[in-house]
């Protein structure tokens, strides 16, 4: 596959058809699977792929808008490039993608952060995650470490691609068990998980930074007139960033996961975004970033929609 | 909790809920005093930020409310209010506020007495809560 | 060099516990021990520094009252007394980067200082730096003691410490422990050369001037082109300090708050008129590169960076400072 991509890359750049191709290459901390530009036909010998690579590429996507640029795309990648044209923050035209069916992606810095020791050396082999650390070998399952958006992934196959990198896979499907499990705590609970959860966060908007969806120049996060959310880490103003930041998720986060994943407080987010996204599918038959064409969520409605929690 | 008071944001419309609220008042018609009345050209103008951040500042509850449908002012403005206010509310509910904290109504011009009878409920229902102790701010 | 125990750790514990409160590392930040056993930690990196004792996330400075036409200001200082226990070489460096810059003339900060002079730093040696560790690249290393009041060392199952300043001198004298024997420190001696040699040190000899000459290059394009311009390096870096300062309003009152900041955020640096002199990340990337191996320099003849490696662990797209300052070095200087 990495051999592949390579070699789709080196051509896209010799041809000059592109002038940067948008991937991965290895980091240098241990599952590391970073976002990485080439520029030159040399520099594409850098570019790897793998579970690790958890990054949403298209989130590099509006800052390239005056090259023509080559992205590699998963399911999500895809979807979310869908949302952005929507949105008219890119065009088609500009970019080439390289699809890659995805397998689901890691939750690396939670998986680095439970060995506690030095990791020397990983692989992926039947299955599992084979850890090498200074004094063992550790083996955890792959599917145990999933992110949790993909291990309910629908799309997991690119929705379009210039070039499809390997064979298509099977969606894994399976709804959002995880988000009914939380509606069956009781109102309390919830609260106090939502409120625990959302107490960690440091504000350092890795989430918004990392999100393909969160391109606003100016966020409302950084508003001081109105004052959506207040100075501080007032559990209050941090949960009214999330609230907030959710809402304007509605109908156009493709649910990658990167927001939480990349998260260094290790603050979970998806059981919100997920929630919503749910609801759309269920109440309002809407998945966002399927259809460049139609319009967002929230700029379109209809006649029949829910209405019966009005009074 | 007999003498709990709660301030209620009340969010009208120009065109429908607004008036409808004038009506009740011309008509001598009794409702609570909890309501706080902010009058905004449509129920479109809403943004569910409105909302957070009016519990945040502290109110009890909030209530939302423009023309029925099919009536609004600028054809279609409650139609997207609507599916903002739906998912604002289920968000809410799902992390754990207390169902009860925000109300919607569509109230008409020449529903006067819907009006009284919908603040008078809202009211009521927002008592039976009692202070909000969630998502409150220490300063 | 003092000597006691592990096992009996309570014997300096009260008198540590008699100066206020005493901070050890837990997993994710410094935290006050209730029991003397907690002194034991196994945490070897924290993920967010002691710093946070002194410049807390968040820090009312002052707080307004309207009476009419009556405003009263009252000054609110939020002390912090105590010692912080364990804490490794690199965040005391680090602290003393901070001291430079807020203990000094015109900028000193009285709300850092109230909380600086009254907390002791007991340094324990690194016994396990990490593959992110590069603290021996800034002249100093997991065993330095001079940037603590008391520095220590845990020797098999025996702590080794003695008093570096004249605070932490006059602690140690009324502890009741022994001297430390001949063979412990010779063993002392003997870890101090073997874990030093394993951190990995740069070589980075004539950053500063070299980068006093980049402020044009083409190097900032491609360090910034995958950051993605968020707060965690500089957040959880040990010697970054930035700071906002806002007022909250109330009706009738209000308070002014410090909160973090960092110089990777756009809003940073935009002014008023909507004016960005930094409009374009790889701007704050150079500032934050030339903040730690130019300005600081300049003014302090000290690196801002002391090499703990925190910045490559929380950056969410990994961005590695050690192969950043390696590019700079071998980037070529366009006459
Ligand atoms: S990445 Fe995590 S800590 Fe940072 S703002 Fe988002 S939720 Fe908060
Ligand atoms: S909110 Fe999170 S899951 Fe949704 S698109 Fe953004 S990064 Fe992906
Ligand atoms: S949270 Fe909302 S306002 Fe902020 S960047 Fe994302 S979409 Fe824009
Ligand atoms: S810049 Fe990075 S390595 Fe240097 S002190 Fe800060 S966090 Fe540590
Ligand atoms: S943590 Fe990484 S992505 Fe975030 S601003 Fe720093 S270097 Fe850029
Ligand atoms: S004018 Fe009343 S809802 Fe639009």
């Amino acid at each position: 596959m990495v051999k592949k991509i390579r070699e789709i890359a080196r051509k896209l750049l010799e041809e000059g058809k592109v002038d940067v191709v948008l991937g991965y290459e290895k980091g240098t901390e241990p599952l590391s699977e970073r976002p990485f530009v080439a520029r030159t036909v040399e520099e594409v010998e850098r570019l790897t792929y793998s579970p690790f690579a958890i990054q949403n590429l298209a989130t590099y996507l509006p800052r390239f808008n005056n090259n023509k640029v080559a992205i590699l795309a998963r399911g999500c990648t895809t979807r979310a490039i869908n949302v952005l044209i929507s949105e008219g923050q890119i065009e088609r035209d500009k970019i080439y993608v390289i699809g890659i069916p995805c397998n689901g992606v890691i939750k690396t810095r939670e998986l680095r952060e439970s060995i506690g020791e030095e990791i020397e050396d990983v692989s992926i082999q039947n299955g599992e995650i084979v850890i090498k650390t200074t004094t063992e070998e550790k083996k955890v399952k792959f599917e145990d470490w999933l992110n949790i958006s993909c291990k309910y992934c629908e799309y997991p196959n690119p929705l379009f691609y210039d070039v499809l990198v390997g064979e298509e896979v099977k969606p894994r499907g399976g709804g959002y068990p995880d988000v009914e499990d939380y509606e069956k705590l009781d109102e309390d609970k919830r609260w106090e998980i939502f409120e625990a959860e959302m107490s960690k966060c440091v504000r350092c908007y890795a989430c918004r930074q990392s999100c393909p969806m969160c391109y606003c120049e100016h966020c409302f996060v950084d508003s001081t007139e109105p004052r959506w959310v207040e100075p501080g880490f007032d559990k209050t103003d941090l949960e009214s960033w999330h609230l907030i930041r959710v809402l304007h998720m509605a109908g156009r986060c493709v649910d990658c996961g990167t927001c939480e994943l990349v998260c260094p407080e290790g603050v979970k987010l998806l059981f919100l975004t997920r929630k919503v996204a749910r609801d759309l599918k269920r109440d309002f038959d809407y998945v966002s970033g399927l259809n460049p064409e139609k319009p967002p969520f929230f700029g379109e409605f209809r006649y029949d929609d829910k209405g019966d929690f009005i009074l | 909790m007999a003498d709990y008071e709660p301030k209620i944001l009340t969010i009208l419309c120009n065109w429908c809920s607004y008036a409808g609220a004038d009506l009740a008042g011309t008509s001598r018609i009794q409702y609570p005093s909890n309501i706080r009345v902010v009058r905004v050209p449509c129920s479109g103008r809403v943004n569910p930020q409105f909302i957070v951040k009016a519990l945040r500042d502290g109110v009890d509850a909030v209530w939302i409310s423009g023309c029925h449908p099919g009536d609004c002012h600028y054809i279609t403005g409650n139609y997207f209010a609507r599916r903002r206010f739906y998912v604002l509310k289920d968000l809410l509910e799902y992390v754990g506020l207390e169902k009860g904290r925000i109300h919607f109504s569509w109230v008409s011009a020449s529903e006067g007495k819907r009006f009284a009878d919908i603040a008078t409920l809202v009211t009521e229902e927002v008592k039976k809560l009692g202070p909000r102790k969630k998502f409150v701010k220490r300063r | 060099m003092k000597r006691v125990p592990l096992s009996e750790l309570e014997r300096i514990y009260e008198a540590l516990k008699s100066y206020g409160s005493v901070w050890v590392r837990k997993k994710n930040a410094y935290e006050t021990a209730e029991t003397p056993e907690e002194l034991l930690s196994t945490v070897s990196k924290v993920k967010k520094p002691a710093k946070f004792i002194f410049l807390p996330e968040e820090e009312p400075l002052l707080a307004f009252v309207q009476d009419g036409k009556n405003v009263t200001f009252q000054e609110v200082i939020r002390e912090a007394k105590g010692v912080i226990f364990g804490i490794p070489p690199c965040e005391a460096k680090a602290i003393s980067l901070l001291d430079l810059n807020f203990l000094q003339g015109e900028g000193e900060d009285i709300y850092y200082k109230k909380r600086r002079e009254n907390v002791l730093l007991f340094g324990l040696a690194c016994l396990a730096p990490d593959s992110r560790c590069f603290c021996t690249t800034f002249g100093y290393g997991p065993f330095t003691e001079s940037f603590t009041d008391i520095f220590g060392v845990v020797v098999d199952d025996v702590l080794l410490f003695e008093g570096i300043t004249e605070k932490g001198k006059d602690l140690v004298k009324n502890l009741d422990v022994e001297d430390a024997k001949g063979e412990e420190l010779k063993k002392l001696e003997a870890m101090k050369k073997e874990i030093t040699e394993r951190v990995k040190k740069l070589d980075i000899q004539g950053i500063q001037e070299k980068l006093a000459r980049m402020m044009d290059s083409e190097i900032w394009d491609k360090i910034s082109s995958s950051c993605l311009g968020c707060g965690a390096c500089t957040y959880y870096c040990p010697t970054c300090y930035c700071f906002d300062i806002q007022d909250v309003e109330r009706p009738n009152w209000g308070y002014r708050l410090r909160t973090w900041d960092s110089c990777m955020f756009t809003l940073y640096t935009l002014e008023g008129s909507g004016h960005n002199p930094r409009p374009e990340l790889k701007y704050r990337w150079r500032n934050r590169l030339m903040h730690k191996f130019n300005y600081y320099p300049v003014l302090y003849q000290e690196f801002g960076c002391v090499g703990c490696g925190r910045c490559i662990e929380v950056c969410p797209v990994n961005i590695d400072i050690r192969e950043i300052l390696m590019e700079v070095k071998n980037e070529p200087i366009r006459a």
